[in-house]
């Protein structure tokens, strides 16, 4: 799966994606969900309104064998959750950088997403890591 | 890490590939879902080749194999497979097998893999004393199943006139090509388990494969064996935990004098059990699934018992498991809760199996 220009990852699997409001679209990437076999049959998010700090756990999806556990990429205030994920988590699964977004973040420090991996730089992580 | 003569095909078709116990194993090639429901609604065919496969011969297997499980073997008829353990004084596993009886002077094992050494550790000297002989044939023999609805066809496109159906937990020999044919599974679907010689493995699996057969990994072969309720070692079963407990008394033989683990199965039979393994389902369609170890309470939670096995059945569209809980919550309908990450979930305990095919 392809992802979208300016996407930036974290080394925990995570994306961070500024849309059009300056807000941080952030969900797992394409990596991740191959890693839960593509196949996700349970989601947990956290309400509106929440703090995180950057590395801070907000969330959690479940595969068929195994929980992880979802890790902000940036600061801020949540201001959005996908509730239809929540619905229906096979979303994340097959459409991780469109439909299966997970929250949106209104970000506190502009330089947490320059400090993220940009796509080629995640993809070197992602071969090298083996994991 | 130990790898079965099919490594390579796995491999090269794209398996996600696990350790399993030691072994290099496919855990899933196109979804486990997918690969589910295929055998549930046609064929789905399994690697096996990592289960322990030992052969008892000589004068005194019969006698030996009695002695060494609870299994009724006095009623037993040549051809036929019974459940059992291999217990120990006891009366608690060192593993649950399957018996293959051909004749009194030889009788395969089929272990798992996890415990296929302490099986060896344990029967060898007890062999020597009984005078039989016991070879571990684990890596001579492969073993591929085929489950699912629309096995036969696929049988007979495999072994042609050699194939003819037989009743489950039956098996039959083909001396010529040294292979066993057995109507047993661990799917909950009719279908069959053979054995062959390593070098005709490949064949047969590509054979198979071809007229239709999908290969199935090991996340779909649990949450088959779950649905159908069947137990797995390390998680409905254990060292610490008796058949008593894991409901699977009816698979004790109590008229036979003696069997190693008889006297402390006698004692727990007449004090009762303390715990009973159960099923449950989730009262939410969806939520989180509970995991093996995770804690069972009553409603105003109070612990009552642990999760062994837990899914989201890709069948019954409903979460569902195993769980020991205390004998008074074992009754079908009784409201219990699951504690998933310090959350409460509510379920109640049913019937198993959770899945049962049309016959």
């Amino acid at each position: 799966m392809s992802a979208p220009e300016n996407i930036r990852f974290a080394e925990s699997h995570e994306y961070a994606l500024k849309d059009a409001n300056g807000k941080i679209v952030v969900g797992i990437s394409a990596y991740a969900v191959d890693q839960l076999q593509r196949e996700i049959v349970y989601v947990e998010l956290p309400e509106v309104g929440r703090e995180v700090g950057k590395g801070d756990a907000f969330g959690l999806v479940e595969a068929v064998k195994a929980a992880s556990d979802v890790y902000a990429p940036v600061s801020g205030t949540i201001v959005e959750v996908n509730t239809q994920a929540i619905d229906d988590p096979m979303l994340i699964a097959n459409d991780p950088y469109g439909e299966g977004w997970m929250i949106k973040i209104e970000p506190t420090n502009p330089d947490d997403l320059t400090s993220l991996k940009d796509a080629a730089e995640y993809d070197i992580f992602c071969q090298t890591s083996g994991h | 890490m130990l790898k079965t003569v099919l490594n390579t095909w796995h491999i090269a078709h794209g398996a996600s590939m696990t350790d399993f116990n030691g072994w290099h194993m496919p855990l899933m090639y196109l979804g486990m879902s997918e690969e589910h429901l295929h055998t549930r609604n046609a064929t789905g065919i399994f690697d096996l080749g990592h289960m322990g496969r030992l052969v008892v011969y000589g004068a005194g297997t019969y006698d030996f194999i009695d002695s060494m499980t609870p299994a009724q073997l006095s009623t037993a008829k040549p051809g036929d497979v019974l459940y059992s353990f291999i217990l120990k004084e006891d009366g608690c596993p060192i593993d649950d097998i399957t018996i293959y009886y051909d004749n009194p002077e030889w009788i395969m094992l089929v272990v798992n893999a996890s415990n296929r050494e302490a099986v060896m550790a344990w029967l060898t000297p007890r062999a020597a004393a009984a005078g039989v002989k016991l070879d571990d044939m684990t890596f001579e023999w492969g073993m591929i199943a085929l489950q699912g609805p629309t096995h036969e066809p696929i049988m007979t496109a495999t072994l042609g006139e050699q194939f003819h159906s037989c009743p489950y937990y039956t098996f039959y020999r083909l001396p010529e090509s040294n292979m066993i044919v057995s109507a047993t599974g661990y799917t909950g679907e009719s279908g069959y388990e053979i054995y062959a010689p390593q070098d005709c493995i490949a064949q047969l699996w590509q054979t198979m494969v071809d007229a239709g057969a999908m290969p199935i990994g090991l996340g779909a072969r649990d949450t088959l064996r779950l649905e159908a309720a069947m137990p797995l070692f390390g998680h409905e079963l254990n060292g610490e935990t008796t058949p008593l407990e894991a409901m699977l008394g009816r698979f004790i033989d109590w008229d036979k004098k003696d069997f190693v683990g008889r006297t402390a199965l006698l004692k727990m039979r007449e004090a009762g059990v303390q715990r009973k393994l159960i099923g449950y389902e989730l009262l939410a369609p969806r939520g989180p699934i509970a995991r093996h170890g995770m804690a069972v309470t009553d409603p105003d939670g109070n612990s009552i018992g642990h999760v062994a096995s837990g899914c989201l059945s890709p069948s019954l569209h409903k979460i569902i498991g195993m769980a020991y809980v205390q004998s008074d919550y074992a009754a079908a309908g009784t409201k219990i809760c699951l504690d998933i990450r310090g959350r409460k979930h509510e379920a109640t305990v049913v019937k198993k199996p959770f899945y049962r095919r049309k016959k």
